[in-house]
């Protein structure tokens, strides 16, 4: 204990670091301070922890230290003074407080979990109020503002919790409850009861921590300075996390949970977006899945298949028409054969239709068909056209091919609805030579589809866009005609405005009318005059049906009539324009009266009542004082505070701010009371630094002052 | 809590070169003892002050020790002090 004193000032420093006090500058007068705090840190150290509490208890409970408690893990002594404290408030929960202390001799850890319960929430509360100062470094003084906040909480919160044995006056029977209550406590949260086991991992490991850097320290004196800037930034780095945590132990453990709940909760993250994500690519697989099943599927039925023909024989059916409803046995193998051969040509007709050349015809005609055949055989046209018949039965029988009877007249683009239906309505097309044979729905090439399909949008969007274009310009159109009338109309209230104070002005200087046409000529600028011919006319229309203080009447001006306005007035309005002066004197002001000191105690006055709401003319308002006041009194600053709607005015001494005062409290001016008020010289100066501490120059009106006091 | 007139004072505007006396919680007695240890101004208790962080404890411990101020003259001391950061500082 001696050797504490002789330490030198680094070692000290670590010292006190070791046991948990925040980094000092440690000065010839600090010193004594800071070895006397050591000393009983390191006392309390000894005696352990239960003892440190005490001596914090002991001390003025709402002057608490932090310090001090930092090293205090076990509550119990604090809920002590609380309890002695809250039993002065709460007189009937007096054997709730005094159970806790005894729990600490008996039972001690399990006693540690059930005020920590109970402070839980209200230490968060106290933790976002402290983060929320302004100054970081308050952890200290906030301290105190935490128990007096805190106390009632915790009294409030206590009887609930131990509802269960207080009511029960045997002592014997409460501890037994109390077990019980803590026993359910602990199963209901168990993540406050594997609290005191962390914070006894932690605080070892703090000592552990501290206690190396004090040994590198002691080895390696001569360079101190990074060590210390390691236990400044430890300090730091507590005081930012937890400035509850030193500030009261109680927070303490509710902060390590939080953390570790901080980690869980990440870790919960990633494991949680797992999934969602899974589901997300099983979906996407499913819808490739089925689209490609869809496309092989279109794929299949457009393939042809070359067995399992539907046949109408001649020989087994009752009214068989040879190329009508039936087939010869001997043709159908012909007839198929032409059909083999047809159908590639179709196809490709159709296809370089669709994607290439529109010119090309998607189908063929029946003589271009026997042509074809014609020269890909050689076969006899007759022979071709018996074919021809044959094929188109079959065709009819099986629409499964894909080849349609077609009527041609209708130009190159095919629809179902130029499908042919039946022979009989067949038979008068081929009479028209205006059937012909054509495969409707191709298998498209991958490109050309996608061209289609592209082309197919690309259509909609022009047309999608040509709407919303013509929605917009209808818009724009719309307001630009509302904002050319809403221009208009503010033109025409304006021009009546002007010619309502062109007849007011008039009016003042004693003409009663003037006419018409040299109001025009004196608001309008000669080469206005023709541009503003329309809103003039408007003007003089709306002055004649709404201003009720104009009559248009015909006057004989210079032996001829002209249309003329005479200007009414309004009694009403007449008085409303108050003249900004002074109006005299609503009170006697002058020495030995009531209203006035008997002597000026400053220079400066704070002049009320001059001005009114939207005033704007500042400097009228401050050449009426001076001109009020200057000639009689030395004034060295007046300013006009549009803000506080006040005048600040400074004298260059008491005498002269005495003559301003008795010149200006009391007076009218412009139908307003002012009041003058004595204004403390640092309160002046704090607000207008810039102002002249002495003069000359005074301040003089502009306008001769005259002498308002007779 | 309310406060002293001389707490008030010294709180209501800047300290300048006000006497240590002038300090809420130092009297005469104190004042005298105070300047002997060389604070004569308040502005150099502010300054031992600021150096123990504004810690309440540890700077009425260093007012016991300095002029063996009882403990009601140095939280008098502290809060007027602390009264004035708040406001000026």
């Amino acid at each position: 204990m001696a050797d504490i004193n002789s330490l030198t000032d680094a070692e000290l420093r670590t010292k006190l670091v070791e046991y948990g006090f925040p980094i000092m500058p440690i000065t010839g007068t600090t010193r004594k301070v800071l070895v006397k705090k050591l000393k009983i840190l390191m006392e309390n150290k000894n005696d352990g922890r239960r003892s440190l509490g005490r001596y914090s208890s002991e001390e003025e409970s709402d002057n608490e230290v932090t310090t001090k408690n930092r090293r205090v893990t076990m509550p119990a002594p604090s809920l002590q003074t609380r309890a002695g404290r809250s039993s002065m408030i709460l007189k009937n929960e007096s054997k709730v407080k005094v159970t806790p202390p005894k729990e600490t001799v008996e039972l001690k850890h399990s006693v540690k979990t059930t005020p920590r319960l109970l402070s839980a929430s209200p230490s968060d509360e106290f933790d976002t109020g402290s983060d929320s100062e302004p100054e970081t470094n308050k952890s200290i003084k906030t301290l105190p503002r935490f128990n007096k906040s805190f106390s009632p909480i915790q009294t409030n919160s206590s009887p609930t919790q131990y509802s269960t044995y207080s009511s029960s006056e045997d002592p014997a029977l409460d501890r037994l409850n109390e077990i019980r209550s803590r026993l359910s406590l602990g199963f209901d949260r168990p993540s406050y009861v594997s609290t005191p086991n962390k914070e006894n991992i932690e605080v070892p490991f703090l000592s552990n921590f501290t206690r190396r850097l004090s040994q590198i320290s002691a080895s390696n004196i001569k360079k101190p300075d990074y060590d210390y800037k390691n236990d400044i930034i430890k300090e730091h780095d507590t005081n930012g996390a937890g400035s509850y945590a030193r500030s009261n132990l109680l927070g303490r453990p509710t902060r390590y949970t939080r953390d570790v709940n901080h980690d869980y909760y990440t870790n919960n993250i990633k494991r949680n977006n797992l999934i969602p994500l899974i589901l997300v690519g099983v979906a996407c697989l499913f819808f490739v899945v089925v689209g490609i099943m869809y496309y092989g599927m279109r794929n299949d039925t457009c393939a042809l298949d070359t067995t399992g023909y539907f046949i109408p024989r001649c020989g087994s059916m009752p009214e068989a028409i040879p190329g009508f409803n039936c087939v010869e046995d001997g043709d159908i193998e012909n007839a198929i054969r032409l059909m083999q051969f047809i159908k590639p040509e179709l196809v490709k007709r159709a296809v370089s239709y669709a994607c290439n050349d529109a010119l090309i015809k998607p189908f063929l005609t029946e003589t271009e068909v026997i042509n074809l055949q014609n020269v890909a055989t050689g076969q006899d046209i007759r022979h071709v056209q018996k074919q021809l018949q044959d094929l188109e039965v079959l065709m009819y029988k099986n629409p499964d091919w894909g080849i349609f009877m077609v009527k041609t007249d209708d130009g190159n683009d095919l629809t179902e609805e130029q499908i042919i239906t039946d022979m009989k309505s067949l038979e008068a097309y081929k009479t028209k030579k205006s059937a012909g044979l054509a495969v409707l729905h191709p298998d498209l090439p991958l490109h050309c589809r996608l061209y289609n399909k592209i082309n197919a949008i690309f259509n909609s969007l022009v047309v999608l866009s040509g709407i919303f274009a013509t929605l917009y310009v209808g818009n724009v159109a719309y307001k630009y005609w509302v904002n050319y009338h809403r221009s208009k109309k503010d033109e025409v209230i304006d021009m009546v405005r002007r010619i309502i104070d062109v007849l007011e002005s008039n009016n003042q200087e004693g003409d009663d009318f003037l006419v018409i046409n040299h109001v025009r000529d004196m608001i309008l600028p000669l080469k206005n005059r023709l541009q503003m011919a329309k809103i003039w006319d408007e003007a003089v229309k709306f002055i004649n049906e709404h201003e009720s203080r104009v009559r248009t009447e015909v006057q004989i001006v210079q032996g001829e009539p002209f249309e003329v306005w005479r200007w009414l007035g309004n009694a009403n309005l007449s008085g409303s324009a108050r003249s900004k002066t002074w109006q005299g004197q609503a009170f006697e002001t002058q020495v030995g009266s009531v209203n006035s000191l008997p002597c000026s105690p400053t220079p400066c006055l704070k002049i009320r009542g001059m001005m009114d709401d939207n005033d704007r003319n500042l400097h009228s308002i401050r050449e009426a004082v001076l001109s009020k006041c200057a000639h009689q009194c030395r004034i060295l600053h007046c300013i006009v505070d549009n803000t506080s709607k006040c005048i600040y005015l400074k004298c260059a001494d008491q005498n002269d701010a005495a003559i301003a005062y008795r010149n200006l409290h009391g007076w009218w001016y412009s139908g307003h009371l002012v009041t003058v008020k004595y204004l403390r010289l640092e309160r002046y100066m704090q607000r207008f630094p810039d102002s002249p501490v002495s003069g000359p120059p005074f301040l003089k009106s502009i306008t001769p002052a005259t002498d308002w006091s007779s | 809590m309310s406060t002293s007139q001389k707490h008030r004072n010294f709180v209501a505007e800047p300290m300048g070169e006000k006497p240590v006396t002038d300090l809420a919680g130092v009297g005469e007695v104190l004042g005298k003892r105070l300047i002997t240890a060389g604070y004569d101004k308040a502005y150099i208790v502010l300054g031992q002050f600021l150096v123990l962080k504004r810690n309440q404890e540890l700077f009425q411990e260093w007012m016991k020790d300095t002029c063996q101020a009882n403990s009601k003259q140095s939280a008098d001391c502290y809060q007027c002090l602390h009264d004035w950061c708040e406001e000026f500082l």
